[in-house]
């Protein structure tokens, strides 16, 4: 589903992606790993073409998202960490709006629409303003019109900021029923132990680089190699291994 | 350091990043907008120069109270009367201004956190308020000004009376704009949508039934003389004016008079400054009360959104295809729900009425085929000034005020083009239904002829396009995806290129129009001989090319600048 090669983005002088070689499969749920400014953002943004790359190049799909944008766009979700939506709007003219965008006919989009407020529990709010909402409402309806256009992957950056426990698990259930349905997840997040909970696959990324792509089991064992005498027993650790050897 | 020069070094720091971005741009666009701006300027000075000459050319006239040199007469009421519509303009314009500001800002979420009084807050928000509303007043009014100064052989202190008096007479209305929008703010909130509406409206009346009942007696009617017509701009003239004040400080340093001149000066600071304090204490005991009613102001309230004109947007918009129609859709809505924008809008929309309206007043005296084709250019060019001031404060912010919800846009399967597309429909479209009402109202109320109110009808229809065009192209060329507040949007360099470029363009597309109504007059001076029906055709043929570059440029310009801009939100 996504396959990116030797994708780089460069900010002046620093490089903040740095020739990313990547393959995440469809029905897959990979999670992207790093610390503050490793380049997990800027790397979301290339994949849903929001940043240009300066080099290399992203496929969605086998659509290639610079060259043929609005085919790789369609099958595309993304669900920003800070979703900055149009305050003077309804909630339900939100997902008016973006099914608008999509093209979706009235008759496929609004049952989508109401099931989806209903499932993230925004039908009591839907008719009033965004304004309104809370941070942890903002996200959820963020969530709801990703999933208007029946997406085939998703993108999702630091989707728990705002959120609370229960809405975490919710969603947490929510993202993983899609994956098991088909859907491929790409998420970033600090929360390692939500990435060790719900991955098939974890990536690591640090200063740029990726570091190491695998299963979760496979990173723990990459962490143990590397200090043998440490025990290593969660993703945390390794984590923290991985990048602080990295850095040596 | 005390929190209001903290807040003023942050601000003086901001200013000097934003400077210094200004040299990262390109030093052709800079270029362009400098000599623009210049050549604005000079254009309003050379006119201005050009009418204060005409009037001391005049001569004398014999009124009712005696002999009286026309020239200085008139040159001082129109002083007058050009500095009570900027007083009544900036008034409108603080209010709004400050509501943007010290309301709808998102600094201002900052300082209420932080722990600054609310009179400091005021203060540091007034400032910016301030300087917001009233640069483009001092920069438009200094070249009519200084070419009366030039005219009157004034003193070099004059001109430095001109500087100064700038102060109060931008001050005073600010502080006024300021106190009005605190306590307004107040009541309104508290009153609630339908009771807000009631107050507003009754304050509105009262005003329009004020001046009716002190300017009507005086206003020329269908007989009018000049004597009549001087009285009435006299009316602007009345000691108790701020206005007037002053007019006063500017027409005494003129002659010299300086003591005469300080006193009035005096005067107007005086009492600018006792508003301001008014305006504080207003703010002190009301800004809080109010600020916290409106960021607390619960969302719309269940179901309304499927009712009113709103609400039946969708089926109206049915026509157009997706992503037109929810595109627009959206465009609309968020314009009628965010008052600073509607509220400029209904002022636009008063001016323009109180213009037609007041049209029959003077047909009749313009009776020689020479006035009349001559009343119908000035009429379209005024149509089209109108739609230029209309284009660039509502069309221009169009793509800016995506702001950080441009990756909605940037990550939907549409292309550049379909948004600039829309933007530029939605600006045709909307504009068209004022600017087409407006010229032709105007022409039936001046009894036009058929071929006058065509020619007009045709400029108006190309301007509409052009200057959309212009608006939407010049609006993904300069974009502004940080600022919110559509008033600052359009004072950034691309709004002021745009307003300058809008007015270039009403220029030429007048010349043109001047051309073919003017033709006898023109082919007299000439000795052309040329068919009318060439005329109209060429003329007309001028105008639609014009008309088609002033679009198509910008439009594509600003389509290459937003693909290579990373709508990263």
């Amino acid at each position: 589903m996504i396959h990116t090669e030797k994708l780089q983005k460069q900010f002046g002088d620093k490089v903040a992606v740095a020739g990313l070689d990547l393959a995440v499969e469809a029905g897959e749920f990979f999670c992207f790993l790093g610390p503050n400014g490793a380049g997990k953002t800027t790397t979301i943004k290339m994949l849903t073409g929001l940043l240009r790359p300066t080099a290399g190049r992203a496929l969605i799909g086998g659509f290639d998202i610079q060259t043929q944008p609005l085919l790789a766009k369609g099958l595309t979700g993304y669900i920003p960490d800070h979703p900055f939506l149009y305050d003077r709007l309804t909630g339900r003219e939100f997902l008016a709006f973006i099914a608008g965008l999509y093209r979706l006919p009235k008759a496929r989009w609004q049952p989508l629409a109401e099931e989806l407020l209903e499932v993230f529990e925004l039908s009591a709010a839907a008719d009033s303003l965004v304004h309104g909402y809370s941070h942890g409402m903002r996200q959820k309806l963020s969530f709801a019109s990703t999933f208007l256009h029946e997406p085939k992957l998703v993108v999702v950056d630091e989707p728990w900021v705002g959120l609370d426990p229960k809405n975490i698990h919710r969603v947490k259930h929510f993202l993983r029923q899609r994956v098991d349905e088909g859907l491929t997840v790409f998420m970033s997040t600090h929360s390692l132990s939500l990435a060790e909970e719900l991955a098939d696959r974890v990536g690591i990324i640090h200063q740029g680089e990726l570091l190491h792509v695998g299963r979760v089991s496979e990173i723990k064992a990459l962490a143990q190699e590397a200090e043998a005498h440490r025990e290593t027993g969660s993703l945390e650790q390794a984590f923290l291994q991985l990048t602080r050897d990295n850095e040596a | 350091m005390n929190p209001l020069g903290a807040i003023f070094l942050a601000k003086v720091r901001m200013a000097r990043h934003s400077l210094a971005a200004l040299r990262r741009e390109s030093k052709l666009k800079v270029a362009l907008v400098s000599l623009s701006t210049l050549l604005l300027w000079w254009g309003g000075f050379w006119l201005s120069l050009a009418a204060f000459g005409w009037l001391q050319r005049l001569g004398t006239g014999f009124f009712a109270s005696g002999e009286i040199h026309l020239g200085s007469l008139i040159a001082a009421r129109l002083l007058s009367s050009f500095a009570f519509a900027l007083f009544v303009l900036l008034l409108f314009s603080n209010v709004l201004v400050h509501f943007a500001t010290l309301y709808r800002s998102r600094e201002v979420y900052r300082l209420v956190l932080s722990p600054v009084g609310w009179r400091t807050l005021f203060l540091v928000r007034f400032g910016e308020a301030w300087v917001l509303s009233s640069w483009a007043s001092a920069f438009l009014g200094s070249p009519f000004l200084m070419a009366y100064g030039w005219t009157s052989q004034a003193p070099v202190s004059f001109y430095l009376a001109l500087a100064l008096v700038a102060i109060p007479f931008t001050l005073l209305p600010a502080a006024l704009g300021a106190a009005v929008t605190v306590v307004g703010v107040r009541l309104l909130s508290g009153l609630g949508r339908k009771g807000g509406f009631v107050i507003a409206a009754g304050f509105i009346l009262a005003v329009w039934a004020l001046l009716r009942a002190r300017l009507a007696p005086l206003l020329p009617g269908s007989g009018g003389n000049l004597e009549t017509l001087v009285q009435a701009m006299g009316q602007t003239g009345q000691g108790w004016l701020p206005s007037q004040w002053a007019v006063d400080v500017v027409v005494e340093s003129a002659t010299g008079s300086l003591t005469t001149s300080f006193r009035a000066f005096a005067l107007l600071m005086g009492v600018a400054l006792v508003v301001l304090l008014v305006a504080m204490e207003l703010a002190r005991r009301y800004f809080y009360v109010g600020w916290s009613m409106l960021a607390g102001a619960p969302g719309r309230p269940k179901g309304s959104s499927r009712s009113g004109f709103l609400g039946r947007l969708e089926s109206l918009l049915r026509p157009l295809p997706e992503p037109y129609r929810s595109m627009s859709a959206k465009d609309l809505r968020l314009f009628w729900r965010d008052p600073a924008q509607w509220s400029q809008f209904l002022i636009f929309f008063g001016v323009m009425a109180v213009y037609a309206a007041n049209m029959h007043r003077t047909s009749p005296a313009y009776d020689p085929q020479f006035w009349r084709s001559l009343l119908t250019l000035l009429n379209g060019i005024v149509c089209m000034l109108v739609l230029a001031t209309l284009t660039t404060r509502f069309v221009f912010p169009l793509i800016s005020l995506e702001g950080r919800r441009a990756w909605i846009l940037g990550l939907a399967p549409i292309t550049y083009r379909q948004i600039l597309r829309q933007k530029f429909w939605l600006g045709v479209v909307t504009t068209s239904v004022f600017s087409l009402g407006l010229t032709l109202l105007s022409s039936l109320r001046l009894e036009l002829g058929a071929r006058s109110v065509l020619v007009s009808l045709f400029t108006v229809v190309v301007a509409n396009f052009a200057l959309s065009g212009l608006a939407v192209g010049l609006g993904a060329l300069f974009p502004n995806f940080e600022e919110d507040n559509p008033s600052r949007i359009v004072s950034g360099m691309g709004g002021t290129l745009n307003f300058i470029l809008s007015l270039a363009f009403v220029v030429l597309a007048g010349f043109f129009q001047a051309i073919i109504l003017q033709w006898s007059f023109v082919e007299s001076r000439l000795s052309w001989q040329l068919p009318d029906s060439w005329v109209l055709v060429g003329g007309l043929g001028a105008i639609a090319l014009l008309g088609a570059i002033a679009c198509w440029l910008p439009l594509k310009l600003g389509r290459e600048n937003l693909e290579q801009l990373e709508l990263a939100g």
